[in-house]
């Protein structure tokens, strides 16, 4: 194996262990206010900063393509009008079109 | 043979039980929508001389899109261990929060339990409910996975039959995949912000735009790198205060 790709995947292994293992194994004894905060206020704002972080980086490539198409698929999702399949293809067919 | 046996028994205990079609039916999509961007790491790995044995080394033990397609160019200039640790980290820092407030799911076999932990990412993060049981999650997961690291030996192979041209910059192979989470993300602030009982939906809209333009703040401060910790702490401080 390459060195360098040794060191790459090594480091990428080092970090899920510190961010992603790691957390699952840390117990703190939570008050019902802190627990709110950790089973409904905290996901919420993560799932927040996911949209923000797709649309701006999805915008900066294509911004009029990805503005449309993202809106389109956040508004179909919030609206609970289509399923995950066809809001993805409509989202992708929407962006390629407007792209071209 | 033992641990592949054990595999097989832990497959067959997760797949035993019939309510397992729902979590499978919300997760193939997903798994779906990835195959593009890990077959495009695959192809561009192969082309930058990643050995097949390489390749599937970094899916199962790194298992990171961004990180993965930060390293690359990174591991052809032969940077430090330090250097790549840092950048990952701060990549994938977004995942402690998200590690923690999910651990709940996760099953108790010490093994079991950080093989999961390991396999978490944003899609299946958004893929799972908070009423999925613990086989859910490890099939949730472990379906991801699995497209992810297949997905990129396969790119790998068609990387050295597709023109250079359709793996290049002016392809955005990732678009799917971004579609796919914006719409998992917007369902579940349906349900978080918009269908809790008792709670203002005015209030919570208005909470949820407010983090966004803070988000958003970030991002242009602090870059899309380093935003996440600050940007996803600021959000759970304005969205404690409101009725969520």
């Amino acid at each position: 194996m390459n060195q360098s790709v040794a060191i790459a995947i090594g480091a990428l292994f080092l970090t899920s262990c510190l961010v992603r293992i790691l957390p699952a194994f840390v117990s703190l004894r939570m008050a019902p206010e802190s627990r709110r905060y950790v089973e409904r206020v905290l996901p919420a704002a993560v799932f927040i900063n996911f949209a923000v972080y797709i649309a701006y980086s999805e915008l900066v490539r294509e911004p009029l393509a990805a503005a449309v198409s993202l809106a389109v698929v956040a508004a179909v999702a919030f609206l609970n009008a289509l399923g995950l399949i066809s809001a993805a293809a409509l989202g992708t067919a929407l962006y390629f079109l407007l792209a071209s | 043979m033992k641990s592949i046996a054990r595999i097989r028994s832990w497959g067959a205990a997760v797949l035993q039980t019939g309510t397992l079609h729902r979590p499978l039916y919300r997760v193939v999509p997903t798994a779906l929508a990835i195959v593009p961007v890990s077959a495009l790491f695959g192809a561009l790995a192969a082309r930058a001389d990643w050995s097949w044995l390489e390749i599937l080394a970094v899916g199962v033990l790194g298992f990171s899109g961004s990180g993965q397609f930060a390293l690359l160019p990174l591991a052809e200039a032969d940077a430090g261990f330090f250097t790549m640790l840092m950048v990952t980290a701060s990549i994938n820092s977004r995942y402690l929060p998200i590690a923690y407030a999910s651990a709940g799911r996760l099953p108790t076999s010490l093994i079991q339990r950080a093989v999961v932990a390991h396999m978490l990412g944003d899609e299946a993060y958004a893929t799972e409910h908070d009423s999925d049981s613990k086989r859910a999650v490890m099939l949730i997961r472990g379906t991801i996975f699995c497209a992810w690291v297949g997905a990129g030996l396969l790119g790998a192979v068609l990387g050295q039959f597709i023109p250079a041209a359709w793996v290049g910059e002016g392809v955005n192979l990732g678009f799917p995949a971004s579609v796919v989470l914006m719409h998992l993300s917007a369902l579940q602030l349906r349900a978080r912000l918009w269908q809790v009982p008792g709670s203002s939906r005015t209030r919570g809209l208005a909470a949820a735009g407010l983090c966004a333009g803070v988000s958003l703040l970030l991002i242009s401060l602090l870059g899309p790198l380093y935003f996440w910790i600050p940007s996803v702490l600021a959000a759970t401080v304005i969205l404690g205060r409101t009725d969520i």
